[in-house]
C-alpha cells in the first residue's frame, strides 16, 4: 500500500523536531558563509551539524515508529528513507570534517573540505525538503 | 588562539569523504537492485514496516565502516594532499549519482523491447 504522510499527519513531535531542524539549517547556512571571514566559527559550527545529526535520526526513529502505530507497510516509499539516510551520512561526514579540521578549516589546504561541508548541509537541506515535499510531488505525479 | 588539536588529522577528514562518496554509491546501487529484482528486495526487508530501505540501512552502515576505518589506518601519518582533489571530486561526483539515480522516475526507467 502506497501511503504518503503530511506533515500534520505526523504528529506534534515529529514538526516540533522539524521545526529545530529547519532553525538549526538556517544557523548552519550562516555559519558555513561565514567561515572563510570568521574561521573560529567553525567549532560552533560542528556543534550545530552534530546536532542536526542527531535530530535527523530522531525524525527517522518517529516516523519508523509511527509506522509501527499505524501497521503500515509502505515499502514503496524507499525514497523517503534513502532521504533520511543520505541527510545522517552527510551531516556525520561534515561534522567528522570540522571536527578536524575546526578554526583551521579557513586555511588554504582546508579549501576542499571547506566546499564538502557547504555541499553537505544544501544536499542534507534538500533530502530535508524532498522528505516533506514527498506527498505534494506524489500529488502532482 | 588557543586549541586543544595541534595537529589537523588530516587523516580521518579524508577517510570520512571517501566513506562517505563510497555510501551514497552504496546506496544508489542497492536501490536500484531492490527496486529490479524481488530476490534482492526479499533480502534486504529485515523490517517489513520499512521494506528494503531497512536492509539499506545496514548496508550504509556496514560500507561506511569497512571504508572509514581501513582508509583511516591508511592514510595515518601519510602525506593526504596528493588525495585531497581525486576524494573531493568522488565524493562530488558520488552526491550527484546519487541525488539523480534515486529520483524514482529514473532508477523505475526501463525499456521494453518486443521480438517480431
Amino acid at each position: 500500500m502506497l501511503y504518503f504522510p503530511r506533515m500534520n499527519e505526523l504528529g506534534e513531535p515529529y514538526v516540533v523536531l522539524y521545526g529545530a531542524a529547519l532553525l538549526l539549517f538556517g544557523a548552519a547556512a550562516v555559519l558555513a558563509a561565514l567561515l572563510q571571514i570568521r574561521p573560529q566559527l567553525g567549532w560552533p559550527l560542528t556543534g550545530v551539524l552534530g546536532t542536526l545529526t542527531f535530530l535527523f535520526l530522531g525524525l527517522l526513529g518517529l516516523d519508523v515508529t509511527r509506522l509501527y502505530a499505524l501497521d503500515m507497510r509502505p515499502s514503496g516509499i524507499a525514497y523517503r528513507w534513502l532521504s533520511y539516510a543520505a541527510a545522517v551520512v552527510l551531516l556525520a561526514t561534515a561534522t567528522a570534517v570540522l571536527g578536524v579540521f575546526g578554526d583551521r578549516i579557513a586555511g588554504a589546504h582546508g579549501r576542499e573540505y571547506r566546499v564538502a561541508v557547504r555541499v553537505c548541509i544544501a544536499a542534507s537541506f534538500l533530502a530535508m525538503a524532498g522528505i516533506v515535499l514527498q506527498p505534494f510531488l506524489a500529488m502532482v505525479r | 588562539m588557543f586549541s586543544f588539536h595541534a595537529r589537523v588529522h588530516e587523516s580521518v577528514a579524508a577517510a570520512a569523504l571517501l566513506a562517505a562518496g563510497v555510501t551514497l554509491h552504496v546506496l544508489w546501487i542497492g536501490n536500484l537492485l531492490a527496486v529490479r529484482i524481488p530476490a534482492v528486495r526479499e533480502t534486504f526487508t529485515l523490517m517489513p514496516e520499512l521494506g528494503s530501505a531497512s536492509g539499506l540501512f545496514c548496508l550504509a552502515v556496514a560500507a561506511y565502516a569497512l571504508v572509514f576505518f581501513p582508509a583511516g589506518v591508511w592514510f595515518k601519518g601519510r602525506d593526504c594532499s596528493h588525495a585531497r582533489d581525486p576524494i573531493f571530486w568522488f565524493f562530488i561526483a558520488s552526491v550527484a549519482a546519487f541525488a539523480l539515480l534515486t529520483i524514482p522516475f529514473v532508477h523505475g526507467f526501463g525499456v521494453a523491447m518486443e521480438v517480431a
